[in-house]
């Protein structure tokens, strides 16, 4: 039999990769989605169990997964095997990468914080003066997270924000807690505002590609979906210089297969479609394939305070509970403002009415458990989320030396943050504590030491778009400068990260790529 | 033998000659429920990772660390030394040494302070011994030895406590809902 060949090949079926099939299916193109992991039956691939009869009560197996500070002995098997995907780094530089292999990708289960960038990322170099602007701006994405948000049903709300801007919200018109209004008064003198946590609620129990995308792109009859596939090589035409279709293993039987298709988006996420690309050795005529990798440092646990009030089972109704979200506050005035030894800025989510861990309390035995039960639905604490500056240094590129299970090369990193994030952390988590303290919470525990690189799972860059072919590998839509018949459309095409949860931005791009895609498509420009 | 007959019978059996001698059973609903008993229940653990003297020190740090309320469920009940010990005896060595070095400190500080073992110290020499525990807590763990070694027994006595069988099912009886039930994913093929 003739091997068919289709119009789009989408490698990867998450986020990403789920808009683009989304959204060219139903313009009619025939689309094939090669995608690395199973199509995971939940019912079947998941039980209730209790901890204590987990082997290592609920520990994990010691070594198992050691950059996935997210990983416990319930959720283990849900991440990337180290050892049968690994990637090298220096011993002194560590990078967490965490990854899913499966239909859905990590939408599967991320946190669903779902926020826009704003002109402060995609024209940060007007206002600061560094790197670049993206080759695009808010108005020029926003028809686009329009359309998203509420496939994604985004819950929020409106608040006016140039840094944060609003979206098509599913209107979250739940009161806020006195302990949120706390912080929202005391911030202000800070520039701080709190508004909620912009989430998307999906069908209620999950919003992920596996049942907001690939299901109605199927219904079209023009998506064809391959799981247990993984892309090993992008393959071009030598006469036309354009891409041709893909290699492929088969991750159970380990057959090599070739599928043709005139055009390749590229969707594995940020760092899986940097490595493919650069396996494949196309798209590069920049070098910078590879270079500028960001992604937001994270601190959980940044500030811990306790609300004196509630301490001792005092707590009256809507006194405390629920949760908060301070969008950048730093810098927004001008590119760096005095005092400021740092450029851009950090956001914060918080939470109300938990309990703080038993570590945050020098004190152990009978004394602990006291502390504990006065400090019980008391406990405030935030994450940090930073913005991580665009770095020509901060690296991946293909480690020859080492290939995973199915033979690919591995990726190696080279990303360490620089004084602007450590300031950065410094100043914004110090100026947290004070506006909690202020607000009369008594703050038990300060961290600004951020986590390794790669921990918030939002890896951004390494492919990313510009005007310029000499200095990006993308156009401004996602399209590379390079070969026309081939689009990346993750967030590995972002030019600058933002304190902002990437998901929302991604899905926007990808859909508008896509868009561009099919009309170029449909006038055979491509 | 019909010939579609063989044929339709050779597909639906597996090739492989040695399977074939093996019964192919009813499903598994349709099995009758056995009772079984996991093997903490019939058996004692035997510390086999630290040393008889290290190990006392340990479960005596425990005990401190996370006395049981009157009549309820702390470290010792839980055998969260027991557990530690299993559990040390896979971790990484950077994890192990901590431990080891650990306890052999604490044991010298209790020998240069109160004469003894830490095995065999009261409940409030114990307490004076443990006072490093008193500095706050910093994600960058403590330059000195004593501190990071006894912030991580305090927390990893906690957790083998909480989630030990003997914890929830203490939990469980005040209450309908049974304690410390999470989603496991199961392995992927
Ligand atoms: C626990 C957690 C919490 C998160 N919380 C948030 C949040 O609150 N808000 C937010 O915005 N973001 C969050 N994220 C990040 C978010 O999940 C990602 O930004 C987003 O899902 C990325 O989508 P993607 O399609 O680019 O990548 P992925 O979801 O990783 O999908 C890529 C797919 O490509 C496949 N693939 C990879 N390599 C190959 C190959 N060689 N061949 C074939 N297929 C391949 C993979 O198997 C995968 O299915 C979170 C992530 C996690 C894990």
């Amino acid at each position: 039999m003739p091997q068919q060949e289709y119009d789009v090949l989408i490698v990867g079926s998450g986020a990403s990769g789920g808009t683009a099939a989304y959204t060219l299916t139903k313009r009619g193109l025939k689309c094939v989605m090669v995608e690395a992991g199973p199509l995971v039956d939940f019912e079947k691939a998941r039980e209730f169990k209790p901890v204590y009869e987990l082997p290592y009560r609920g520990f994990g197996r010691p070594g198992r997964l050691p950059h996935v500070f997210q990983a416990n002995e319930f959720n283990a098997n849900q991440w990337v095997d180290e050892k049968e995907v690994p990637y090298t780094h220096a011993p002194n530089q560590p990078y967490n990468w965490v990854r899913v292999r499966m239909v859905g990708g990590k939408s599967n289960f991320w946190a669903r914080m779902s926020f826009r960038l704003s002109d402060y990322e995609f024209k940060a170099k007007d206002h600061d003066g560094y790197g670049e602007n993206w080759p695009i701006s808010h108005a020029d994405l926003s028809p686009y997270y329009d359309r998203i948000e509420p496939i994604f049903r985004v819950s929020g709300r409106k608040e006016g924000l140039k840094q944060l801007p609003d979206g098509i919200f599913v209107a979250d018109e739940s009161p806020d807690t006195e302990a949120i209004q706390r912080v929202a008064r005391s911030g202000k003198e800070y520039g701080m505002t709190v508004t909620k946590i912009r989430r998307s609620l999906g069908n209620g129990m999950l919003a992920s590609s596996r049942n907001l995308l690939l299901p109605e792109a199927i219904a079209t009859g023009n998506l064809t979906l391959v799981p247990n596939c993984v892309a090993r090589e992008i393959s071009v035409d030598r006469n036309t210089g354009k891409v041709n279709g893909l290699h492929i293993v088969e991750r159970h039987s380990r057959r090599e297969m070739h599928v043709r298709a005139k055009v390749v988006v590229v969707a594995a996420s940020c760092l899986e479609s940097t490595r493919l690309m650069l396996n494949s050795k196309i798209a590069n005529s920049s070098g910078v394939l590879g270079r500028y990798l960001m992604d937001q440092f994270y601190i959980g646990n940044s500030v811990v305070a306790l609300v004196p009030e509630a301490k001792n089972g005092k707590a009256r109704r809507n006194m405390i509970g629920g949760a908060g979200y301070i969008p950048r506050f730093a810098n927004l005035n001008k590119g760096q403002e005095a005092g400021k030894k740092y450029i851009r800025g950090c956001a914060f989510d918080f939470s109300t009415g938990g309990t703080p861990d038993a570590k945050f309390f020098p004190a152990w035995g009978k004394e602990l458990d006291d502390l504990l039960v006065a400090a019980r639905g008391a406990g405030v604490s935030a994450t940090a989320m930073g913005d991580v500056l665009p770095r020509y240094e901060n690296r991946v590129q293909i480690d020859k030396s080492v290939a995973d299970t199915y033979g690919i090369p591995v990726l190696n990193f080279e990303c360490k943050y620089s004084e602007n994030e450590l300031e950065m952390a410094k100043d914004s988590v110090a100026t947290l504590a004070e506006v909690w303290r202020k607000a009369g919470f008594e703050v038990i525990h300060t961290n600004d030491k951020p986590l390794p690189p790669g921990y918030s799972i939002h890896e951004l860059g390494t492919c990313r778009m510009g005007t310029n072919p000499k200095t990006s590998v993308l156009n401004a839509y996602n399209q590379s400068h390079d070969i026309a018949n081939l689009f990346v459309v993750d967030g590995s095409s972002f030019v600058t990260a933002g304190t902002q949860n990437p998901t929302m931005t991604i899905c926007a791009l990808a859909m508008r790529a896509s868009e561009y895609l099919a009309e170029k498509f449909a006038r055979r420009e491509i | 033998m019909k010939r579609r007959r063989f044929f339709q019978s050779a597909l639906a059996a597996p090739a492989a000659g040695n399977l074939l001698a093996q019964q192919s059973g009813p499903a598994g609903s349709e099995l009758p429920k056995l009772e079984i008993s996991p093997a903490e229940a019939v058996g004692e653990y035997t510390p086999r990772f630290f040393s008889a003297g290290q190990f006392a020190s340990l479960a005596r740090l425990a005990e401190v660390l996370m006395p049981g309320p009157e009549g309820g469920v702390g470290a010792p009940e839980a055998k969260a030394a027991e557990f530690l010990d299993f559990l040390l005896s896979q971790s990484l060595p950077e994890r192990q040494q901590l431990y080891l070095k650990g306890l052999d400190a604490l044991n010298a500080e209790a020998r240069r302070k109160q004469h003894q073992s830490f095995a065999t110290v009261s409940l409030e020499q114990a307490n004076a011994l443990l006072e490093p525990l008193r500095k706050p807590w910093s994600y960058e763990p403590p330059a000195d030895l004593m501190t990071r070694f006894l912030q991580a027994a305090k927390a990893d006595v906690r957790t083998a406590t909480i989630n030990s069988r003997e914890f929830n099912a203490g939990q469980s009886a005040g209450s309908r809902r049974p304690a410390g039930i999470g989603l496991y994913w199961k392995a992927i093929e």
